[in-house]
């Protein structure tokens, strides 16, 4: 087994199954790092990463953080609210500034759909993508797949059910890609005004408007987060309405598998798209997914900062 | 291999008289193998089970940049069976080397704490240090150029068990 294939991580779309498989094999073995005494190997020393948040985020950006100081990299945050960026800098500037300042690896989560990719093509950074627009985020879908692999044993021939807002969700889109690409069969279900429009996207799923049918078989279920603006773009009626059509309830679970995995890649509305009773369930592994986070960052970080050393 | 298992035990045995706080580490992938081998020699010597682990120090090497290959992950894991705090660690490996792996899992295991003794046990020496290090027990020392491998075979991870010298492509 080689390095991984990529040299920066934009999307799962077209990456391979093989550097897939590595990633979630190295993300297993920094799991067990992190139940050691000193949660900290030195795998990363003398390299910088800078966290580049253009998008409010405060878990992704903690775990990235916490993810390069268990690989000993150093750290620097660089965050919208309080930067340049509201003085009116291009994006080309700040990346410029930063790699003046000599930074191996650039975490970048931004509004703008192909961010990441445009930082890749003028810089020597090593680039991550923590999420851009609607497009993709990757390392969310990969701690998902650790998670469906550590409590299913793999996720080939599994059922994966995406429930919520697809048309907007990078979480869902990442997902689709990755887990199908592991061999898992993913449906996606939501309200008919928030099905995704892309073709190639829906060819590889199986859309499901019925929330009870979408759930009958399903191994795990993730709930997306259902975020206000909607109801402002006229896109839903009522959070109410879209609760009790498409919520995650007790109810609802009575339709599935007694076992079905309980996910979602938080904040959680609890009384929308989850109710509380089944986040803080036996099904749930909402608290799994944010230990995985950590591990899995820590293998990409890993992974790629290893394949860069012998261009 | 066999024998040379057999006088790395009675050599530790001469060491440490004593089962008590003694803990066999191999080092992953056939360092894991032959500890366990060499555990079950110890155990029936004392007359008691001697905690066993594994320990894999892939993230501790120094040599992550100029590596052209990464690891496999098969049978590469950490298990530490108890506490290293004041204990004899026996650490195992196959073939010492440069001492690079060495230094990287003395690394690690002072990690995981502070045992009072650390004794080295490898299978071949095949000379080229690189570091000041030394084993305590070895089973074969032999007399190698920098362009042949020592393969070493260690069911179960391969079919047999067998020591090879093979000359490699520069």
């Amino acid at each position: 087994m080689s390095a991984l294939e990529i040299k920066h991580l934009f999307g799962l779309r077209g990456v391979s199954k093989q550097d897939i498989r590595l990633i979630l094999d190295h993300a297993k073995q920094f799991r067990e790092v992190l139940e050691r005494p000193v949660k900290k190997v030195p795998s990363l020393r003398g390299m910088t990463v800078v966290n580049l948040f253009f998008e409010n985020s405060t878990r992704t950006r903690t775990s990235f953080e916490l993810a390069e100081k268990r690989l000993s990299a150093d750290t620097v945050n660089f965050t919208s609210s309080n930067s340049s960026v509201k003085k009116g800098e291009t994006l080309v500037d700040t990346l410029r500034n930063i790699e003046a300042m000599k930074i191996d690896i650039v975490v970048v989560r931004h509004k703008g759909t192909g961010v990441p990719k445009f930082l890749a093509d003028n810089s020597k950074a090593i680039i991550v993508n923590a999420g851009d627009g609607a497009h993709e985020h990757p390392t969310q879908a990969l701690l998902d797949m650790l998670t469906v692999e550590e409590k299913l044993g793999t996720l080939e021939g599994k059922n994966v059910t995406i429930v919520g807002d697809i048309r907007h969700s990078r979480v869902a889109r990442s997902n689709l890609w990755g887990m199908t690409t592991m061999g898992a069969h993913v449906t996606l279900c939501g309200p008919s005004t928030l099905v995704p429009r892309n073709t190639e996207l829906m060819s590889n799923v199986t859309w499901e408007s019925d929330v009870k049918k979408a759930v009958k078989n399903a191994d795990a279920i993730i709930a997306l987060r259902l975020q206000k603006e909607r109801m402002d773009d006229a896109l839903l009626p009522s959070m109410r309405e879209y609760r009790n059509t498409f919520g995650i309830t007790h109810e609802l679970l009575e339709c599935a598998k007694d076992k079905v995995l309980i996910m979602h890649p938080g904040p959680i509305n609890r009384g929308v798209e989850l109710d509380s009773e089944i986040a803080d369930g036996e099904n749930s592994v909402i608290l799994n997914q944010v230990t995985n986070g950590v591990a899995v960052r820590m293998a990409v970080l890993y992974l790629l900062a290893g394949g860069r050393a012998h261009e | 291999m066999e024998f040379a298992l057999d006088e790395m035990a009675a050599k530790i045995a001469k060491m440490h008289p004593s089962a008590d706080n003694m803990i066999v580490l191999g080092m992953a992938s056939r360092g894991i193998p032959l500890a366990q081998k060499l555990s079950k020699r110890l155990s029936e010597k004392f007359g008691k089970p001697i905690e066993t682990g594994s320990l894999d120090a892939t993230f501790y090497r120094d040599d992550f940049h100029y590596r052209k290959k990464l690891g496999s992950t098969e049978m590469r894991f950490t298990e530490m069976p108890a506490s290293v705090e004041g204990k004899v660690v026996i650490l195992v490996d196959d073939v010492l080397y440069t001492g690079r792996s060495v230094r990287a899992a003395l690394q690690a295991i002072l990690d995981f704490g502070r045992p009072s003794v650390v004794r080295l046990c490898v299978l071949v020496d095949r000379g080229h240090r690189e570091l000041p290090i030394a084993p305590d027990c070895v089973g074969l020392t032999v007399e190698t150029a920098q362009n042949q491998e020592v393969r070493v075979n260690i069911e179960p991870i391969d079919n047999e068990n067998s020591v090879y010298l093979v000359e490699v492509e520069a």
